[in-house]
């Protein structure tokens, strides 16, 4: 079959969120980029239909993926651990949780669910069998800034070979791949009055691959303060690259793809993350399900300086989606 | 970064009356600072201020579809949320409302909105402010 193409609907957040498109208009945006997957973060979008979707809602879902001809291709879940300010939930309200979140995610036909790394190592242990007895396949996210090689994403990868499960893996997030600090993300700082000397040579030292504690270093050197520190931290945490070829090892565990976008470029080639290697891999390693569209560069113009207007999100998917048929060939 | 500048809505600024006359307080609309709706139990603090006046939190009434709690209250409602792009409305219980006698026309509010996300060690908060003018 090979990877096909999706769009979280995510990416539509700002346009859902003042009212500008509707829930079905998401689904039309996403069809009419030609892509047939839809992922969806069920709490952005229908919140009260969560925890009990009601038959008419399910249905009304299913009729907008015929309608559209699309199918659904990741629910994004998150435990919420924190429920309560004097306690986190015990072990058994945590499965629970997320057997509830299965249950809307078979109603609704997803087949992969994508977690965060917040989510307890035992937890993931205690919901293989469900995940196994429902069909469904749980993918950790690996988003910038986190480590692969940290404790805790070698304890997922331990526990998924150890256990032997096939319905649990791993969601590379693309920010893992930013070839170039995103500079997008230092406009806030700037606006606010950063030097931008010192925010241009922060970017620069990310693109040359030196460590943060240096650029750290070199920046309070050069007479940064908080405003200068807070950029770097933003670049920071929204960029890793450790070079392509390590994915090789773990390739065999992806089971979903966010393809991350700040910035599309009018070439239609996404300005800091270094997509086309990391595809390539991912095809020489056999992988066929999904790379859904994130995008994220609308958050960007969302601090006051910047003042009206923003991001145009459909223009931005639109684009992404031309560069993942070019890469994919479909 | 989040929706900072969305947050505070234009519309529904102002003094709030009871079926007297009596003025009984000032309300405001305030979206979210998050990508997804928030279950109320995860609310840690809204903190409101006028032209540099605070008001205690205790003083806080919040509305959304489901109906009007307390933060208080709402510490013990993880079922039921504040929509995502849902202008909540905020009202503030105070005899002086947004002050009696001659007011500027613009005044200045600030909010300060706190809430608890697992995958953040230090918790999501957000402080937006806007020059608005009331409206009711």
């Amino acid at each position: 079959m090979g990877i096909q193409r999706g769009v979280s609907i995510y990416s539509y957040q700002e346009n859902y969120y003042l009212r500008k498109m509707s829930f079905e208009d998401c689904i039309r945006a996403v069809s009419e980029t030609g892509a047939k997957g839809v992922e969806l973060i069920a709490e952005m979008h229908c919140p009260k239909e969560y925890r009990d979707p009601s038959p008419d809602f399910v249905a009304r879902w299913h009729d907008w993926m015929a309608k559209y001809g699309t199918k659904p291709a990741a629910l994004d879940v998150f435990l919420d651990y924190k429920l309560y300010d004097n306690r986190m939930l015990t072990e058994r309200e945590m499965v629970a949780f997320f057997k509830n979140n299965f249950d809307f995610a078979k109603k609704l036909g997803f087949p992969v669910i994508r977690g965060m790394i917040a989510v307890p190592l035992p937890i993931l242990r205690d919901i293989i069998p469900i995940l196994e007895d429902y069909g469904l396949t749980y993918g950790t996210e690996l988003h910038a800034p986190i480590s692969p090689w940290g404790s805790k994403m070698q304890g997922i990868f331990e526990l998924i070979d150890r256990t032997g499960t096939k319905n649990m893996g791993f969601i590379p997030d693309m920010s893992m791949w930013c070839k170039t600090a995103p500079r997008l993300v230092t406009g806030e700082y700037l606006r606010k009055g950063a030097d931008p000397e010192i925010v241009e040579r922060i970017c620069q030292r990310y693109d040359e691959r030196v460590p943060q504690d240096e650029v750290n270093a070199e920046a309070l050197r050069m007479g940064a303060g908080p405003l200068e520190l807070a950029a770097m931290h933003n670049v920071f945490s929204h960029a890793r690259y450790d070079g392509t070829e390590w994915l090789r090892e773990y390739a065999d565990k992806v089971v979903h793809v966010h393809g991350k976008v700040y910035e599309m470029d009018e070439n239609c080639e996404e300005k800091y993350i270094d997509y086309e290697p990391v595809v390539r891999i991912l095809q020489e390693a056999g992988f066929d399900g999904w790379i859904c569209t994130e995008y994220e560069g609308q958050r960007s113009y969302h601090d006051p300086l910047y003042g009206p207007g923003g991001a145009d999100e459909v223009e931005q998917v639109r684009r992404h989606q031309v560069q993942l048929k070019r890469l994919l060939g479909a | 970064m989040l929706f900072e500048k969305y947050m505070i809505c234009e519309d529904g600024f102002g003094n709030t009356y009871d079926e007297n006359g009596w003025l009984t307080g000032f309300q405001f609309k305030l979206r979210i600072s998050y990508y997804r709706a928030l279950r109320l139990s995860m609310i840690e603090d809204i903190q409101v201020t006028v032209d540099g006046k605070t008001f205690p939190s205790d003083k806080l009434l919040f509305t959304v579809e489901e109906g009007t709690f307390t933060l208080a209250q709402m510490k013990t409602m993880p079922d039921l949320y504040w929509d995502f792009g849902e202008p909540a409305v905020i009202r503030v219980v105070d005899p002086d409302g947004l002050g009696r006698g001659n007011n500027p026309e613009y005044r200045r509010l600030r909010v300060y909105l706190k809430f608890r996300v697992s995958y953040s060690f230090t918790g999501f908060s957000a402080a937006t402010e806007k020059v608005l003018k009331p409206t009711l």
